[in-house]
């Protein structure tokens, strides 16, 4: 199993976000995690993640045989975790480049592999751009700087295109997404999924499962897991809304 | 104690470039007056750099006179020095005259920076830009007084003032106080200030995607720099300029071999292309 994830308990400031969060994960799967807002959705992945101020407070997360929990974010994302991020964050003058740069050699360093050649990268970012249909030159531009809703989007597909992470998880990629932008997202995604890697899809709507389309769907209510099922379960959620999911915990 | 004095001016409808640079690990102790006359259309570009020893002391007082459609563009970096106060004191004497100037300070230990600012809009039409950004860690300081006046008379004035700071400990300590004072009412003026810590959220952001934390670090803070080392327009003065920030952002790291700048390393291998940044 890539992750098992065993009853997990997290708090941010004291307060319980996941109340006993169970989840496991195969190579090749994709599933779907959807759910109300503020049912600790994003508190997952942040956690999973490894993101500062998230307090595991009880249970495991196991990703490739080894239980991550403490281990830096960067240790993580080199072992092939990716977050593709609910608000991606600018950062004025770090440019596209310099940044992919860093982190796709920073892996290979990981890795025990030497940095990737000028050209090599180059011709990489040009392939990856492609498949997200990002036709503009990005290498000069300030990560996520100026960019529209769409852009900033397509640009976390395309930064996961370039590390080749092995555990996706998006983050409620599809907000804010015009139909056009959504379904080349959902292209890219589509692209880069394979047998041996795995995605987890946080989504409010079953609108992005068109395109994505889950092996495994569940419905997240008050900090875990309440029902889980196949892609028939998003239609049932679109049709019937999250009110019934609430009767579920108990 | 030393005490050293310029007289600079430039001549109507001249154009000249002048580098002022302190770069010596004697102790000192400096006093300097630079005066300097900026006659009728005339343009010029000054770089003041500041790296003496760390228990050193430096006071400097920048006037300049500027008449009509006269430009200055002004960069100033302050890398140690101990303590130094540097007063700047602006005339802007004739009808569209322009002053640009940009200010970094990188300070560590106790080192203390001023900049005193006293800009005066005499005439209509001119225009002034501040712009200055610090990085203090350890128990470093510093102060910045954006004084901007705007005579009565002056219409049309464009002033505008910034100042931010990144504080990397709780024992550095910064004190701003951007400045206009304006009794014309047909001007354009603002002023800004920030002041925190390195973001938290572009920090997470990077180490997501593999970055090391000091890593991340080093390439927020450098980009927070190179917004005003950027302003430096003589290639040769930027290229070494930009050297000594990254030497001095990796200061903590013992090894220049761990560090994703690798200035010294002539074999450059993984080379970053900062200078796009």
């Amino acid at each position: 199993m890539l992750l098992n994830i065993k009853n997990l308990h997290v708090s941010i400031g004291g307060k319980e976000i996941l109340k006993g969060f169970n989840l496991g994960v195969n190579e090749g799967e994709i599933h779907a995690i959807m759910g109300p807002n503020g049912t600790g959705k994003s508190t997952w992945a942040a956690a999973v993640t490894g993101r500062e101020g998230y307090e595991i407070t009880e249970g495991e997360i196991w990703y490739k045989g080894q239980n991550i929990v403490g281990m830096p974010p960067e240790e993580r994302a080199n072992l092939g975790i990716f977050l593709s991020f609910q608000y991606p964050v600018e950062i004025p003058g770090v440019s596209m480049q310099n940044f992919m740069r860093t982190a796709v050699n920073a892996k290979r360093e990981y890795q025990g592999l030497p940095p990737m050649s000028m050209i090599e990268f180059t011709k990489m970012m040009k392939q990856k751009q492609a498949m997200v249909e990002i036709t503009e030159k990005l290498q000069n531009r300030y990560v996520n700087v100026g960019f529209s809703g769409g852009e900033k989007k397509k640009n976390e597909i395309f930064q996961m295109a370039m590390l080749e992470p092995e555990l996706s998880i998006l983050d409620e990629t599809d907000s804010g997404l015009d139909i056009d932008a959504l379904r080349i997202v959902a292209n890219g995604v589509n692209q880069l999924h394979n047998e041996h890697n795995a995605f987890v899809v946080i989504t409010h709507y079953q609108r992005l499962l068109d395109y994505i389309v889950p092996d495994f769907v569940h419905v997240m209510y008050d900090g875990r897991i309440v029902k889980s099922g196949d892609k028939k379960l998003a239609l049932e959620l679109e049709e019937k809304g999250y009110e019934w999911v609430k009767d579920l915990k108990f | 104690m030393a005490y050293l004095e310029n007289n600079i001016t430039v001549a109507k409808n001249q154009s000249r470039q002048l580098v002022i640079l302190d770069d010596s690990s004697h102790l000192q102790s400096n006093e300097e007056q630079c005066d300097i006359v900026m006659e009728e259309n005339s343009t010029l570009e000054l770089y003041r750099i500041q790296n003496l020893n760390d228990d050193s002391e430096l006071t400097t007082h920048i006037n300049i006179r500027q008449a009509a459609n006269s430009s200055v563009h002004f960069v100033i970096v302050t890398f140690n020095s101990g303590k130094v106060q540097n007063n700047y004191h602006v005339d802007l004497n004739g009808e569209g005259a322009d002053l640009q100037i940009y200010g970094l300070y990188l300070l560590d230990k106790k080192q203390h920076v001023e900049n005193l600012m006293k800009i005066n809009h005499n005439v209509p039409n001119c225009s002034s830009n501040e712009k200055f950004k610090g990085i203090l860690d350890d128990e470093a300081s510093a102060v910045f007084n954006g004084h901007v006046m705007v005579a009565p008379h002056a219409q049309k004035t464009n002033a505008y003032q910034n100042n931010s700071n990144i504080i990397l400990t709780d024992r550095a300590k910064i004190n701003t106080m951007p400045f206009l004072e304006i009794y014309a009412d047909d001007v354009k003026c603002s002023h800004g200030t920030s002041t925190g810590q390195l973001d938290q959220d572009a920090m997470f952001y990077m180490r997501q995607r593999g970055i090391k934390k000091a890593d991340a670090r080093m390439l927020l803070m450098y980009a927070f720099a190179a917004e005003i080392s950027n302003h430096i327009k003589i290639e040769s003065v930027h290229d070494s300029i930009d050297d000594m920030i990254k030497r001095r952002l990796k200061g903590e790291l013992s090894s220049c071999d761990t560090c994703i700048f690798q200035c010294s390393n002539k074999e450059k291998v993984f080379k970053i292309d900062l200078d796009k940044i």
